[in-house]
């Protein structure tokens, strides 16, 4: 069975051109551009890594990870999607996995997504 | 033997003549002599100290103002004791050499024309040079009278750098105040009353907590210690409270102030609001976090398109598409060091660069980068160092420098050549050696790499453009981490670009 991702940003273009890649890379993908969809989706869809845009309007990634990974309810890996690299501040912030520097690299997508979904 | 000018002749003479009347007038004033007779061809004519004469001489003696007369050419005749004070020269040294000499360059045309033009005199302000080299205002009130026949000039001149000093303080837009280490206000400027609200009436005489509630138990201890040694404290920031209870930040100076045996007995204050100023300051940052944001999006985008692209076309006959996607991509890679380089300069600038510090192995990460950038160039990139070296330092800034130094030396050695990267260690610090056979830097330029915005050779901008920033963000990682950054270099000789680490008490690991 195809492992599944689950990714929510809320630009257009960015949301395309990684549906694109993780597919192409044999994945399942949802896509997502509003944040306040994540929680609900997480449970109908399963997702095995989840990815969230960190600046996002209204529910942006650092509030929704740190909601999810409070006292570890959520055992789904997180990678954020960041524009600055000082991901170590944001990961004691918010309790994330790990991250990519804006603008990322697709094969080094694939590959951190591969990591976190043990495929 | 040499001849002596006329000139300094007649000016010796006159010198003479004037020191044997001073010495005359001493003698009178100090009642070694009760009165001197001259002889003239009809009578003799009798001067005592109270003669007419006396009250004038002391006039010009004992007055404030510095008295001169002078000859049209601007040689002094006679000064008072006043005026050889202002200048800070002896009187004797001060007769017979011209008024130019202590006059500001940027002034003596001025003087020379005023002089020539006004016959009969006028006022004028000008600079006039102490002996020291230091310049200070001066009103100059000048008269023309004629003795014997000939043209004379009189100069009255008024110190007025005391006189403009209290003004600046007066009506200068900060804040100034005086207070003594008790923490009471003892002056209050008007730039202070438009600041905080409160009258000079109602702040002499009242505690500096009037304005900084818990001054005392806050900072007057730290303030008074330092100023009491003589220290001049800047740029101190507190939270102040006006007359009408809005709360502002201030930027405070204190210079000391001591009473004339030298003791400290209270500071004069520079209060400048800076509330606005940070306010704005956090306005930038959170514009250049969008700007970032808005920047960095889409350049992920298109270098995502780029990449599916080339994944569509890897089977194509045609390989130019190839070709061209990886161009572009190459495109994408230089705005995004550009996006990089000019946040990093904000950083820098506004002081917040954050080194996020952990123990690596500096020999490790250089070979890492050294063999990742082999893979991106047909230059020929060779590793040189074994032993690990774990430093204390930010592993991702540090990468940042040695990137920075490999792709220099990859673009400005336009035949491909060697790039030799070197890793060494020395009890105390770690060497980070890039050394290429390039075009190399002028020997004129050298001082310069390290500036912002310095771009080495003209001829070379068409080809290697960039904001030349590149470098001065090095230096300023490499300065945060106390290191040093230098650079051996000649046109035409290549380059080679050092920087070092201190150890900080971490010994080589084996």
């Amino acid at each position: 069975m195809k492992k599944r991702v689950l990714v929510c940003d809320d630009d257009e273009g960015i949301l395309e051109v990684v549906t694109i890649i993780l597919k192409s890379g044999g994945y399942d993908v949802k896509a997502l551009s509003r944040g306040k969809e994540v929680k609900k989706t997480i449970r109908e869809f399963e997702p095995d890594v989840l990815l969230l845009d960190v600046m996002m309007p209204e529910t942006n990634g650092k509030d929704i990870t740190k909601e999810l990974k409070k006292n570890n309810a959520c055992k789904v890996p997180i990678i954020l999607f960041s524009a600055v690299n000082n991901f170590e501040q944001i990961a004691r912030e918010t309790g994330a996995d790990d991250f990519m520097v804006k603008p990322f690299d697709m094969k080094a997508l694939l590959a951190k997504v591969a990591k976190y979904a043990g495929s | 033997m040499k001849m002596r000018s006329p000139k300094a002749n007649q000016r010796d003479a006159l010198q003479n003549r004037l020191e044997e009347a001073e010495e005359t007038l001493r003698a009178i004033r100090d009642g070694r002599v009760d009165a001197v007779v001259v002889s003239k061809k009809n009578k003799n004519e009798v001067y005592t100290l109270r003669s007419s004469d006396y009250i004038y001489r002391m006039l010009v003696e004992k007055m404030r103002e510095g008295a001169l007369t002078l000859t049209p050419e601007g040689m002094i005749l006679y000064s008072n004791q006043q005026f050889a004070k202002m200048i800070g020269i002896k009187l004797n040294k001060l007769i017979g050499s011209s008024i130019f000499e202590f006059v500001s360059s940027f002034n003596k045309n001025y003087l020379a024309a005023f002089i020539a033009q006004s016959r009969k005199g006028g006022n004028l302000e000008l600079e006039l040079v102490k002996k020291s080299g230091e310049n200070f205002p001066v009103h100059i009130s000048v008269n023309a009278f004629s003795e014997d026949e000939t043209q004379m000039l009189g100069m009255i001149v008024t110190d007025l750098s005391r006189l403009k000093l209290a003004e600046i303080v007066e009506f200068t837009a900060d804040a100034i105040f005086r207070k003594n280490l008790e923490g009471l206000i003892l002056s209050w400027n008007k730039g202070a009353e438009r600041l905080f609200g409160f009258t000079e009436k109602e702040m002499i005489g009242s505690s500096i907590e009037k304005i900084i509630p818990n001054y005392k138990a806050m900072e007057s201890k730290r303030v008074n210690a330092r100023i009491t040694r003589h220290e001049r404290l800047e740029r101190l920031e507190m939270t102040a409270v006006r007359k009408d209870k809005r709360p502002i930040l201030l930027s405070l100076t204190y210079s000391p102030i001591a009473d004339p045996s030298g003791n400290v007995i209270g500071a004069a204050v520079v209060a400048r609001d800076i509330t606005k100023e940070r306010e704005f300051e956090k306005q930038k940052d959170t514009l250049i976090g969008i700007a970032s944001h808005e920047l960095k999006t889409p350049v992920t985008t298109i270098k995502g398109y780029a990449q599916i692209l080339s994944s569509y076309l890897r089977n194509s006959i045609d390989k130019k598409p190839l070709e061209y996607l990886a161009k572009l991509e190459g495109q994408v890679d230089r705005i995004t060091t550009l996006i990089n380089d000019l946040l990093d300069v904000s950083k820098i600038e506004a002081g917040k660069l954050e080194l996020i510090t952990e123990k690596f192995d500096v020999t490790a990460l250089t070979k890492e980068i050294a063999e990742d950038m082999q893979q991106t160039t047909d230059h020929k990139v060779i590793f040189e160092g074994s032993s690990a070296i774990v430093v204390s330092a930010d592993k991702h800034r540090i990468s940042q420098v040695v990137i920075n130094l490999i792709s220099n030396a990859i673009k400005f050695s336009p035949q491909t050549g060697k790039i030799i990267v070197t890793v060494q260690g020395s009890p105390k610090e770690v060497e980070v050696c890039v050394k290429d056979q390039g075009v190399g830097i002028d020997k004129k330029d050298l001082k310069r790499v390290f500036t912002r915005f310095f771009q080495a050779d003209n001829s070379m901008r068409k080809s290697n453009s960039g904001l030349g920033l590149g470098l001065y963000i090095c230096h300023e990682i490499v300065s945060r981490h106390e290191g040093k950054i230098w650079v051996d270099s000649g046109k035409g000789k290549g380059s080679a670009f050092t920087f070092s680490l201190p150890l900080n008490g971490l010994k080589k690991a084996s």
